[in-house]
């Protein structure tokens, strides 16, 4: 069936003119080993029953780690039996403890005495993975299941009977758990499985009711590792931290263990978001189908301005074709608005290939739960055929297999995209992941430079802040919670935990401080109020009117551009108006329309510097980064036409800005540069907007930090700086280590600019460069090169790197004609 | 600390507005604490003791300690012998967790016609330790326990504590009779809430004047940590009349059992005493039951209660 596209692919011949890149990875037949000798018999026997004789050699490295008590991470693809990894060492140990020996050795080495049964933490992202977990460790182990569904004995309950052994009992703890079974599993539970939020706000503020459950505990397993960056990551390192301070305060040094997508810097990261050091499992010994990734660029339609055709269109295109197949496939768009507008495409083509539209759905955050579990399910049994989605879908949700993926543009990182291209080729057979290059500066390095997603070490990395000073002190607050502190006590490596203590204990503050510890004194709930995924406890709910009917959630940040009054909320490939914004009441209220546009909307930024936390003068340039506050205020809305995308009217939206004190990473220009450039009046503005739009597109190629957690700005004066100057703003509160990391690696950062403007085709500047702000024709696109390639050197030289990237070279080898530009701004 | 990162905190809106200059005034609160300090084998803790005479509020004439017969009509369960303590303790927050603190424990019992509340407040968080091992010790005197909202509130608050402090294991595992749920289903229609202080009104005629309410009680005792300890008294009056009314209550309930004056209670009681096993009894409140039945069927009923008391009623006629 895949070949059938592939052979397609090749002969005809508009598909094949597309063609930037084509990978294939040949099947892979992976390499075994034997069982371990402590690998426990009664799980030997189950994986005998089943067919497996033996393990994957990945496997059983991470067997030996787990019971030699060393803190493990494990990055291999997608469908290489991670589980297996953590799943026989634990239940090894614990169906030993159940024969009264002593196997495995804790965190700190210890071998821990027989009579103690070990107890195990699963971390999962969601819920919806947890339940998953659940029904793979228990599959795994032919367990059987109980029809109270909150139960299920781990390994296989007749052998164990056998032996006169108590099953393991293996519990999902998450919202859904019912207060009863709640209390049998904190005293009965070998195994909980929960995800960051639950620990967060109801296992660790009332660890004495898990007094007996953490004192034995002896493996934290954490999924999808590589998701745990930005915000999420620096919340889940400070949730482990608050982890360990409580484990150890019942005694227990547990084992951490993790698993991620193949990442850079898988090693660093795991060991930074757990705080120890860690062994790294990278190479998998499981067999692999063939599979091809395609990289296609769509062709420039506008030469002159480099304009090509929109990814969206291009992907639907592609789609059709595994409609017509009849191949099961998942298409991933990178916004919810994207999603939205593929899914009703898709549907209308289901509709005009004469198949059932129902048979096309959409998936993304902000779907109710119940709506998201019966599409899962749809996908599961075949009755869905095609799905649009955002990366909602790229953790592991089970699914079942699909052969392809379409995605319609770079999903922003290497792990993203190895996530969503593994969706597809679970089983055994070829598969194929068809990637959609946007205009956009990223898309197109990319395609420049494949061997940043296929070479040896691929991708950016991963990068968390877990001291990040709003995180750490949220937790640090929860903390203090949930055990006094000594105030010599580290949080830890947080590096101001003794001076945030003092900061909470003045009067009127929640501590309050006595010979030398802290107690909680404050009414409040601290977990209540602290959100993993950075204060979006505060949503709006979208409810359609006059029914009543929820439609979904929007994130306050967001509601400016989307909810103002006019906005259109699109739900399942189809329109709703907003009619009524209630900001008190956190509600929009719409009405279904059928309208051939949907609405997108602008807004205008204002930043004010308050510390200057690095300065590095450059030359002319000055690079440095701090504390800012900004105002962010929506001004109008647009009405764009579908398919055509066409701006067809305007209005203004009166709404409150949006206050957010974060970081900054900035480039100032001495005023000198402005004669050098020569940009005065409207250029100045331009060029200043399409280098920052520019910097901001590559901030990916570096860190893996989605295009939506920087915001870039270029402004030709401003207040603090007195000159022009260019500042790319992290969009989290209290700033989540990017205005750090851009500072430490500001000319990697010029020089991926400059890689992706000097190699854009279009002459005017594009979406794929600079952007389709006020910066347009070839001086603009002169300029901002001219302004990068000064910069760079500038930092160069400062730096001593060597030959500066000047701008001669860059004169006498633009491929896009720069010399030649240039010399027409000379006459 | 630095003042840039004290700044910083303020602007990310990490810390309390403006954080007061007043400074911690010294520990001069002793003397206006009612009680005294007594060493425990873990420390000094803070006790207090007070008598309840029946008569004076909050218990109303006549109230006496139920026998072990008439607690079981009350509570619906066979008699059982043995003293029972009432428990009410005061937290720092009305949420669960580890970082809420029971600051203030008090128990009663009845003794030589009066009831005893002893009150052990902790007047810092270090003297958490004296206060548990010292309210435990009381407790192993007793063998039931007597609450209002006890079994969802103060007893999970008060384990909670045992555990932080590692002595999980050590709270005696009482028959447990919390009146909250038989007030709420016997007063149905009477009160606007199921609240204490409203049970109190209705039943004892009983209104608490200058009462500090209970929401207020956690900001005293951060006060207290900060040495201004003025209105802990009041903190420790409001504890003490929880405690003691406990008693009131229950002797009230009991007599509203006993001589019914609604459909409501007369079901109740003939409920309650075949649960009790109490034929005797059940027999007598179904004849009046009957006869306040007959004359104000209209009255109001809990769901549920009627479906009981027809079915009472049968077992009644098989047991005849």
């Amino acid at each position: 069936m895949v070949e059938r596209f592939l052979a397609r692919l090749k002969s005809d011949p508009s598909l094949a003119s597309r063609i930037a890149h084509w990978h294939r990875e040949p099947a892979v037949a992976g390499a075994s080993r034997p069982f371990p000798a402590s690998l426990h018999p009664v799980l030997a026997e189950s994986l005998k029953r089943r067919g497996i004789e033996d393990l994957y050699s990945h496997q059983a490295e991470a067997f030996e780690h787990v019971l030699a008590g060393r803190h493990t991470v494990v990055a291999t693809p997608t469908a290489s039996g991670k589980s297996q990894c953590y799943a026989l060492p634990i239940l090894s140990a614990m169906l030993a403890a159940r024969e009264g020996r002593a196997l495995g050795r804790d965190g700190s080495g210890r071998l821990l005495p027989a009579a103690t049964r070990p107890t195990a933490l699963f971390i999962f992202p969601t819920k919806a993975l947890a339940q998953d977990q659940r029904a793979a460790v228990n599959e795994t182990l032919a367990a059987e299941e109980r029809a109270d569904g909150g139960i299920r004995d781990l390994a296989d309950a007749q052998a164990l009977a056998v032996r006169g052994l108590a099953p393991i009992g293996a519990w999902t703890y998450d919202g859904d758990t019912p207060p009863d079974i709640r209390r049998r599993l904190r005293e009965s539970g070998d195994i909980i499985i929960t995800n960051p939020s639950m620990l967060h706000v109801a296992i660790l503020p009332n660890h004495p009711r898990w007094a007996d459950f953490f004192r034995r505990l002896r493996y934290v397993v954490i999924d999808e590792v590589h998701a745990q960056q930005g915000v999420a990551g620096a919340s889940m390192a400070n949730v482990l931290r608050r982890l360990s301070r409580i484990a150890r305060h019942h005694g227990s040094e547990p084992v951490f263990i993790g698993c991620s997508a193949t990442i850079a810097n898988a090693r660093t990261h795991f060991g930074r978001l757990v705080e120890r050091d860690v062994e790294l499992v990278d190479k998998s010994g499981a067999p692999r189908g063939e599979r091809h990734h395609v990289l296609l660029n769509p062709p420039v339609i506008n030469v002159p301005l480099g304009l090509r055709a929109r990814a969206v269109d291009e992907a639907r295109e592609v789609c059709r074709h595994f409609l017509k197949l009849g191949l099961p496939a998942i298409v991933f768009g990178r916004s919810r608005s994207r999603v939205e507008v593929l899914t009703k495409y898709l549907k209308d083509a289901a509709a005009s290939l004469d198949l059932d539209p129902a048979t096309v759905v959409g998936y993304r955050g902000g779907y109710l739960p119940d709506l998201r579990r019966r599409i899962e399910a749809g996908l599961r049994d075949g009755s869905i055929r095609m799905v649009a989605a955002t990366n909602a879908l790229e953790l592991g949700v089970d699914i079942g297999s699909l052969d392809a993926v379409v995605m319609a543009g770079y999903p922003g990182s290497t792990a993203s995209y190895m996530q969503q291209s593994g969706r597809a080729g679970r089983r055994r057979g070829a598969s194929v992941t068809v990637l959609v290059a946007s205009s956009l500066p990223l898309d197109q390095y990319v395609l420049q430079t494949p061997e940043h997603l296929f070479g040896a070490r691929a991708g950016p990395e991963v990068i968390i802040n877990p001291d990040n000073l709003v995180v750490a002190t949220n937790h640090l607050k929860c903390a203090a919670f949930e055990l006094p502190f000594r105030m010599e006590e580290s949080f830890g490596s947080f590096p101001h935990t003794r001076a945030v203590l003092h900061a909470l204990a003045v009067p009127g503050g929640p501590l309050f401080a006595k010979e030398g510890r802290t107690f909680w004194m404050d009414e409040a709930w601290p977990a209540e109020k602290v959100s993993l995924d950075g204060g979006s406890t505060d949503n709006f709910v979208v409810v359609e009117m006059p029914s009543g009917r929820s439609l979904g959630t929007v994130d306050r940040p967001a509601v400016m551009t989307t909810l103002h009054p006019q906005a259109i909320y699109q739900h399942q490939g189809e329109q709703f108006v907003i009619t009524h914004l209630d900001w008190e009441g956190r509600r929009a209220e719409a009405e279904h329309v059928q309208v051939d546009y949907w609405t997108d909307a602008e807004s205008r930024t204002e930043v004010q510097v308050l510390s200057e936390d690095q300065d590095a003068p450059r030359g002319l340039f000055r690079f440095g980064c701090g504390d800012v506050h900004t105002t962010r205020v929506a001004t109008l809305w647009k009405r764009m036409r579908f398919y055509t995308n066409e701006n067809v009217e305007t209005g203004p939206i009166d709404l409150p800005p949006e206050e957010l004190d974060t970081t900054a990473f900035w480039m100032a220009l001495a005023p000198e540069m402005v004669d050098r450039l020569r940009l005065h009046d409207t250029a100045r503005a331009g060029t200043l907007e399409g280098a920052a739009s520019l910097l901001r597109s590559v901030v990916p190629a570096l860190c893996q930090q989605g295009r939506s957690e920087v915001r870039a700005l270029g402004l030709g004066s401003h207040p603090h700086f007195l000159s022009p100057v260019i500042l790319l703003l992290d969009t989290v509160p209290g700033g989540i280590g990017l205005a750090e990391e851009l500072m430490a690696r500001h000319m990697a950062l010029l020089r991926c600019a400059l890689r992706v403007v000097r190699h854009c085709p279009c002459q005017v500047g594009c979406p794929a460069c600079i952007g389709t702000g006020m910066a347009r024709g070839p001086e603009a696109k002169r300029a901002v090169l001219e302004l990068v390639s000064m910069a760079l050197a500038a930092a160069e030289e400062s730096s001593g790197c060597g030959p500066a990237a000047g701008v001669a070279t860059i004169d006498s080898s633009g491929r896009i004609g720069f010399a030649a530009l240039g010399a027409e701004g000379e006459h | 600390m630095s003042a840039g990162l004290q700044e910083k905190l303020a602007r990310l809106g990490l810390l309390a507005a403006t954080p007061s200059t007043a400074s911690a005034v010294p520990p001069s609160v002793v003397s206006e604490l009612p009680g005294r300090e007594c060493l425990t084998c873990c420390g000094p803790v803070w006790m207090h003791e007070r008598r309840f005479v029946p008569g004076a509020a909050p218990l109303p004439h006549g109230t006496r300690p139920l026998t072990s017969v008439e607690k079981a009509l009350l509570f619906r369960r066979p008699p059982r012998h043995g003293a029972a303590v009432a428990f009410d303790i005061e937290t720092t927050s009305l949420a669960s967790g580890a970082g809420v603190n029971a600051f203030l424990v008090g128990l009663g019992w009845w003794h030589e016609g009066v009831v005893v509340v002893q009150q052990w407040l902790m007047r810092s968080p270090l003297e958490e330790e004296a206060m548990l091992a010292s309210v435990l010790a009381t407790l192993q005197r007793f063998t039931g326990m007597l609450s209002f909202c006890g079994r969802g509130f103060d007893i999970p608050r008060f384990r909670d504590r045992l555990a932080m402090a590692g002595r999980g294991e050590q709270l005696p595992v009482f028959p447990h009779d919390d009146l909250a749920p038989l007030a709420r289903q016997m007063l149905t229609g009477r009160m606007k809430n199921a609240r204490l202080a409203s049970v109190e009104a209705e039943l004892l005629g009983f209104r608490r004047v200058h009462d500090l309410p209970g929401s207020e009680c956690p900001r005293e005792w951060f006060a207290l940590q900060r040495g201004q300890a003025h209105r802990m008294a009041a903190v420790m009056e409001h504890n003490a009349i929880d405690v003691a009314s406990l008693f009131g209550v229950e002797w009230a309930l009991f007599e509203e059992l006993q001589q019914p004056r609604t459909p409501a209670t007369a079901m109740l009681a003939t409920v309650a005493a075949l649960e009790a096993g109490e034929m005797m009894h059940a027999q007598r409140a179904a004849n009046v039951a009957d006869e306040i039945l007959a004359a104000d069927s209209a009255g109001q009923v809990p769901r549920g209660l009627a479906e009981q008391y027809r079915r009472a009623r049968q077992r009644l006629h098989a047991a005849c």
